[in-house]
């Protein structure tokens, strides 16, 4: 059985529902990772990590190389067994819930059988789960149109991501883990992903990682920042966003007064073209009010919220501190 | 079931969509055939049937323990490099499904290549249609599950660079040792030792003695079913091993 729990709504999607309850609301924990340590010969990969994750939430893994994303997701299904620590999808083990078919998965490695055809993987696919898709219904939602009579191993690295995708998509199953999911797709195809998950899959369940941080901030409701195998930060991107990333403040000033304005704010200007500068600062008020010092001076000013980059900048400069 | 079913069926269009493979794996069998069966003529008679019929069953038996080496070793080998393997165990396909597959394929495979070759035969000249030539290939063929067994060992064993040197070695050296390039007789008493104790040699020992009008050697049997049982046993072993 799922475990059931009470939480503050946070994403836009939880706030919706949880407004007729005043602020709080009752989750099916879909996927639970419990202090989880994992470790490859005498090196801790995955030190305590711990996340629940709501049935129809998305969760983003960000982390720089080497995090422990990879492994995690290794963990979550079933591949690797933790040295300490609990895994459980919908109440049941990893091994039992991939077994059950609840659980679908794009691994990091281009991993499709040689001289096989697409159509014929699919079929296979779409024969072993339950609630499978048919497979003209994921054509589109993969852009795999006209591969179905390709094999394997005459697909350029983008197709076979996208037929990776596909073979995900048509098992149709209630837990989506995808481990870099964008990785060698182009635009086109990275949007056209995304759509299905956000639409075709809604109300799913879906664990990824990736590199790609304007993908988390967009597609997630919520984002674990791992770095080291630690977890550093979980949170909705708005939150992580608020608590960890310096805000910055924007304005316009003459090149020639630009190094006078350096030294009365006490802060290093950054140049952004077109006799545009920001600064980084913990005290927006601080510098708002010492530009209104120099109001002649400067012109356009605007306070700009950290971005999700900002915000693993930050996580990087405090890990190297450390 | 419908699981084994299921991958068979994938794994025989995997095949299909590679069938320059069986052009080696039949290429060597009937050649020799061709080159020495017609050499000494087939007619000349042995092994109380004729030249043509024996050494023809010597290359059935030779062919089909291609087939299966390369099939259940360097197909599961490659799927298991590839990630192929890896994919699956997060399906909800047993891997075990997947491994009955390759030796439902294989054997699907080897039974292919047992009828090309005794139809090579047949029209070739030298093997006539009256001789129980289908309960010799039945033999031959049930006797690859042995070499099917084998490959999915070495699959578990060799990794994708060196598995192709590992077939190669168990495929020419079952040919040379089994007794099915040269008659045994022919070679020095220790190669008859050594080809006892060869399944390939049991294979076609089988199936020389039906074409020749002489009863199943119960011996053979019973040590083909024994390499079939280790062989499993062992590739059972290797694959937890390296999982």
């Amino acid at each position: 059985m799922a475990t059931v729990r009470l939480t503050r709504a946070t994403s836009p999607k939880r706030r919706k529902l949880s407004a007729r309850n005043e602020g709080w609301q009752v989750q099916t924990t879909w996927l639970s990772v419990e202090r989880l340590t994992f470790r490859y010969e005498s090196r801790t990969v995955l030190d305590d990590v711990s996340v629940d994750v709501a049935e129809g939430e998305a969760l983003a893994i960000l982390g720089p190389n080497g995090a422990g994303k990879t492994t995690l997701m290794g963990n979550v299904l079933g591949l690797l067994g933790p040295a300490h620590g609990k895994i459980r999808i919908a109440g049941a083990s990893p091994q039992d819930a991939v077994k059950a078919g609840r659980v679908a998965a794009m691994l990091q490695e281009n991993h499709l059988p040689a001289f096989a055809r697409v159509g014929e993987i699919l079929s296979l696919i779409r024969a072993v789960y339950p609630k499978s898709l048919a497979i003209p219904d994921v054509i589109q939602m993969a852009g795999i149109e006209g591969l179905l009579n390709s094999t394997a191993e005459k697909l350029s690295g983008g197709q076979r991501r996208r037929v990776q995708f596909a073979m995900a998509a048509v098992a149709n199953a209630d837990l989506l883990v995808l481990d870099e999911p964008t990785e060698g797709l182009d635009v086109e195809a990275r949007i056209r992903l995304w759509e299905a998950v956000r639409t075709r899959f809604k109300g799913r369940t879906v664990v990824f990682t990736t590199h790609d941080l304007s993908e988390a901030e967009r597609f997630s409701d919520r984002v674990l920042l791992l770095v080291g195998g630690k977890v550093r930060g979980l949170d909705t991107p708005d939150a992580l966003k608020k608590n960890l990333a310096r805000p910055r403040v924007r304005f316009r000033v003459a090149a020639s007064h630009r190094k006078l304005m350096g030294d009365s704010l006490g802060l290093p200007l950054s140049d952004l073209g077109d006799g545009r500068v920001e600064v980084l600062t913990d005290d927006t008020d601080q510098v708002l009010f010492a530009l209104a010092g120099h109001a002649g001076l400067v012109s356009q000013i605007e306070t700009v919220n950290g971005s999700l980059t900002d915000v693993f900048e930050q996580l990087m400069k405090r890990e190297e501190d450390r | 079931m419908n699981m084994i079913f299921a991958f068979s069926k994938f794994s025989l269009g995997r095949l299909m969509h590679n069938a320059r493979y069986l052009i080696f794996v039949l290429g060597l069998p009937v050649g020799f055939y061709e080159l020495y069966a017609h050499m000494y003529g087939t007619a000349t008679p042995f092994a109380h049937t004729s030249w043509g019929v024996y050494f023809m069953m010597s290359m059935v038996a030779f062919g089909a323990v291609g087939t299966t080496l390369n099939v259940t070793g360097t197909q599961t080998a490659l799927d298991r490099a590839g990630g192929w393997v890896r994919h699956l165990k997060v399906t909800p396909v047993p891997v075990w499904a997947y491994l009955a597959g390759q030796v439902v394929t294989a054997m699907v495979a080897s039974l292919a290549v047992v009828m090309i070759i005794i139809l090579v035969g047949l029209l070739s000249g030298g093997v006539s249609w009256r001789l129980p030539l289908a309960e010799a290939a039945l033999a031959i063929w049930l006797g690859s599950l042995a070499y099917a067994a084998l490959g999915l060992a070495l699959a578990h064993w060799l990794d994708a660079t060196l598995i192709n040197y590992g077939i190669i070695l168990v495929y020419l050296g079952s040919g040379m040792l089994g007794g099915l390039w040269t008659p045994l007789k022919y070679l020095p008493p220790v190669f008859t030792s050594i080809a006892r104790a060869i399944p390939s040699y049991r294979m076609a020992d089988m199936a020389w003695h039906l074409v020749a009008g002489r009863t199943l050697p119960g011996g053979d049997v019973a040590v083909l079913a024994a390499y079939v049982a280790g062989f499993g046993l062992l590739g059972g072993i290797l694959y937890v091993r390296r999982n």
